[in-house]
């Protein structure tokens, strides 16, 4: 089974906007990352995020090109400060391949956690909109594919 | 500084190990990722490979389209059973983005002992042809994942004609 791992894409500052919405850049390389995952065939079974307003917007964009389902799921544990345990356990049980969208420093403890067992340690490089491919395999968790918005032409 | 570590493309089968070279279809698959990263403006100082013949070939691709006129390097150690713990050293002062042809089981080792400092922690699945970008960590030691591509990817689900 697979787990993608997603930083929601470039936001609005606090300033410009408290709810901190999608910037025009964030809209924008949302779709560039939706048509890569399409180009490349990617479907999820389920597609999560943390319910921040940044997070569900680019699940959203995302969802359109990876999932058959009509709507993308809030859960909690998603929050850039949370423990990794819920998602962690989810993705464990999960029987299909899953989608998470949430934040800093969350996605980059639980990359770590998966790959190495230890959360502490950078060793994936996020962006916002960056997408890593861990897929479960007999002695854990490996790195697949890596793609970030820098790295895709413009649709 | 940008480190490319690449598996070379699929190869033919052949009696000599050494001497194997790359498949129809190995070739027009790193002819693939050459394009896709040249078309991306990537492109390298240096172009290194190891001492066998498939991962020649794949320098030899990626260095037309990513570092024209480059003289590409032969190194020793980088073999599928060479020494990642020497490599390792060597990169750390490196200074200019490098491409390296190599192969599996070195390169997945390779990049598990430069992202973790274990060699054997199985931290990538490396298939013919993919090519992973890492960077060196801005705020402690180590490399980091900057990002990664199988040919499958640059060149979309497989089709019949593969």
């Amino acid at each position: 089974m697979k787990l993608y791992l997603v930083q929601h894409a470039d936001a609005a500052s606090k300033d410009t906007d408290p709810q901190r919405p999608l910037s025009e850049k964030g809209l924008s390389d949302a779709a560039k990352m939706a048509a890569f995952l399409f180009a490349t065939d990617v479907q999820v079974d389920e597609i999560v995020h943390s319910g921040k307003t940044r997070a569900e917007q680019t699940a959203n964009v995302l969802s359109k090109a990876v999932w058959q389902g009509k709507a993308t799921i809030e859960i909690e544990g998603l929050g850039p400060n949370d423990s990794t345990d819920h998602l962690l356990h989810s993705a464990q049980v999960a029987g299909g391949d899953l989608m998470a969208v949430g934040h800093l420093p969350f996605m980059a403890k639980l990359a770590a956690r998966c790959l190495t067992g230890f959360e502490d340690g950078v060793l994936v490089d996020f962006e916002p909109g960056a997408v890593v491919c861990l897929e479960r395999q007999e002695e854990g968790w490996a790195l697949s594919w890596m793609q970030r918005p820098s790295m895709v032409s413009a649709v | 500084m940008r480190l490319l570590l690449v598996r070379h493309g699929k190869a033919e089968f052949g009696p000599e190990d050494a001497d194997r070279k790359l498949s129809p279809r190995g070739r027009a698959d790193v002819e693939a990722v050459a394009e896709h990263l040249k078309s991306q403006e990537i492109s390298v100082a240096r172009v290194i490979h190891s001492t066998l013949s498939r991962a020649r070939e794949t320098a030899d691709i990626l260095a037309a389209s990513l570092a024209p006129g480059v003289q590409l390097e032969e190194l020793q150690g980088i073999e599928p059973w060479g020494n990642v713990k020497a490599f390792a050293k060597l990169a750390e002062i490196w200074c200019e983005d490098t491409i390296v042809c190599g192969h599996e089981p070195f390169m997945g080792e390779a990049v598990s002992y430069l992202m973790s400092g274990n060699a054997h922690a199985g931290l990538v699945e490396v298939k013919t042809g993919t090519v992973m970008a890492l960077a060196r960590n801005p705020y402690g030691e180590g490399w980091q994942m900057r990002w990664m591509f199988t040919p499958r990817i640059v060149r979309g689900p497989k089709r019949e004609e593969d």
